[in-house]
């Protein structure tokens, strides 16, 4: 299910860019009259980031900047609301739970018609998220395993380590490397047995150490955590206030839960996703598996090596901004305190990705839903093709928020206004190649990842 | 005021440094010193409201050159992508 998701995701985005040699891949011969070719459209979208730079720069006004990012409008509401909210989201994430096991295990073995494998990577992977970054984190009340963990009988004898930023990027590298090299998306028994897996070592952690594993430990609570930053809506002592998207994660200061190797991770387990579907991946990896390397260490080792690798950037590129900006502050410092501006690019790339998946499930997941064990067969909903285009400008989109976060942050980090600018420059150029790479991984036609 | 972060700071292989007389924050440069009195710190002495005045002046003056640069940069890059945009849809239209 997960390819013929990606089969289209794929091909809806090289009807856009079709002035490639169509033959290649066989794709996209419509359209190809006046539509620019693709290095033109990457560096379109690289022009699009540096000129966002450059208009942002014009805005160096401490206090302007401040009050753009700190507006809010409060809309009051009573506690008692936000309490029977939060119960009956606990009920319906258990439910969920309970439903995508039940289902995993005794539904229909076709994944497309199986709503455990609809409910977690449809609806829930692809669009509850949406949800978290677009409009607010709910997923501290929807958890099922924190509403599980309330009656497992608790030790809370040990205190889990004080930095704890690992353990979560770990766990979030390893669930995406398990989703790449395993069946896990298409096979729905698997899927159930993996979310039980889940379960024991999720309510063994909770049973152990408390609600801090999910502060600290648990990539999915970690990852919402992150998302939830860059949503307008956000839970106050009075009730709800309204901001501007984004402006949470200018706002956020060290000491809160924030975490670069977690952030990096995210970001670079976002672009791996897309990757391996990609020919050029199925050129280097299909003559190595071909030759009988074994597809789960290999694909272990690519992620592993493009985490290091957008580790050592992203530091780099911390570091290059230290000497621009002729800053005292460290390394390690600057690196963190700039890490929220990577969480808008993070999920420009996923509505790029996923929206058009959820789309075409959506008829699937109707049907599975109202028959979960022997549900009607439908068909996936049709794409019209300008849908690739705005794919492209969903990771742009993400890009310029990027720009805007880091230009916030950097004025709360240096004094003046020229040296906040100039502590940009690093970012920017490695944002702008980041920009073009992901746009470029967006606008491949879908190939089958070989070996798995 | 502005809130300032607890910064931590790296002086390898920085020879000189510029404290700041309240919260000890050291600078690369004595305008960073003094602009960062200004916004970070309340009453200052008569002498260092002179010193975040010029150093205000001076911070001006230099992003108006800057801003200068930036107008060109944005020129240069918005007409040459649409140069290059035109250029290929002739080409291939």
């Amino acid at each position: 299910m997960r390819e013929a998701g990606r089969a289209l995701l794929a091909g809806t985005v090289a009807a856009v860019v079709a002035a490639r040699p169509a033959a290649a891949h066989g794709i996209a011969e419509a359209g190809a009259t006046g539509s620019a070719p693709l290095w033109v459209v990457l560096l379109g979208g690289g022009a699009v980031v540096a000129g966002s730079f450059l208009f942002a720069t014009l805005l160096t006004d401490h206090e302007a900047i401040r009050a753009v990012n700190q507006w809010r409008l409060t809309l009051p509401a009573p506690g008692s609301v936000f309490a029977r909210g939060a119960d009956a989201l606990a009920v319906l994430g258990v439910l969920a739970l309970a439903a995508v096991v039940v289902v995993g295990l005794a539904g229909p073995s076709d994944p497309r018609s199986n709503l455990a494998v609809l409910v977690v990577f449809g609806l829930w992977w692809a669009g509850y998220t949406m949800s978290v970054y677009l409009l607010g984190n709910t997923w501290g009340a929807l958890n099922p395993w924190r509403a599980l963990g309330r009656v497992v009988p608790r030790q809370e004898d040990r205190e889990l380590p004080a930095n704890g930023d690992w353990p979560a990027a770990v766990g979030l590298l390893g669930v995406i490397w398990l989703e790449v090299v395993s069946p896990v998306a298409d096979d729905p028994r698997l899927l159930a047995v993996v979310v039980l897996a889940y379960t024991v070592v999720t309510l063994g952690g909770v049973a152990r150490y408390g609600e801090a594993w999910f502060e600290t430990v648990d990539p999915l609570s970690r990852v919402f955590a992150c998302f939830g930053r860059l949503a307008p809506v956000e839970r106050t002592d009075d009730g709800l206030a309204l901001r501007l998207p984004g402006a949470a994660a200018a706002d956020w200061r060290r000491g809160e839960d924030i975490s670069v190797p977690l952030v990096v991770a995210l970001l670079w387990g976002t672009t791996f996703d897309g990757l391996v579907a990609t020919p050029p991946w199925a050129a280097v990896a299909g003559p190595l598996v071909d030759a009988g390397v074994p597809a789960a260490p290999l694909y272990l080792l690519g992620l592993l090596g493009g985490f290091g690798l957008f580790v050592a950037v992203y530091r780099g590129a911390a570091r290059w901004s230290r000497r621009t900006a002729e800053s005292t502050v460290s390394t390690r410092y600057v690196a963190a305190w700039f890490v929220p501006a990577l969480l808008p690019i993070a999920a420009g790339y996923h509505v790029a990705h996923f929206l058009g998946f959820l789309l075409r499930l959506a008829p699937s997941l109707g049907a599975a839903a109202t028959s979960p064990l022997s549900p009607p067969q439908v068909g996936f909903l049709g794409l019209p093709g300008w849908y690739g285009s705005l794919q492209l400008v969903f990771v742009l989109a993400g890009h310029v928020f990027a720009i805007w976060v880091a230009h916030g942050l950097s004025f709360d980090l240096f004094p003046g206004r020229l040296q906040p600018i100039r502590s940009q420059y690093p970012f920017t150029g490695v944002m702008v190649l980041y920009t073009m790479t992901s746009m470029w991984i967006i606008s491949q036609p879908y190939a089958t990842p070989p070996g798995v | 005021m502005q809130e300032q972060p607890d910064v931590e700071v790296d002086l390898d292989g920085i020879e000189e440094v510029h404290e700041c007389p309240r919260c000890g924050r050291p600078f690369r440069r004595e305008r960073q010193r003094d602009l960062h009195l200004g916004e970070a710190h309340g009453d200052l002495t008569d002498d260092e409201q002179a010193a975040y005045e010029d150093a205000t002046e001076a911070e001006t003056d230099d992003l108006f050159f800057f801003h200068m640069k930036v107008v060109v940069a944005l020129g240069v890059l918005y007409s040459s992508t649409v140069l290059l945009y035109t250029a290929i849809v002739g080409l291939t239209g």
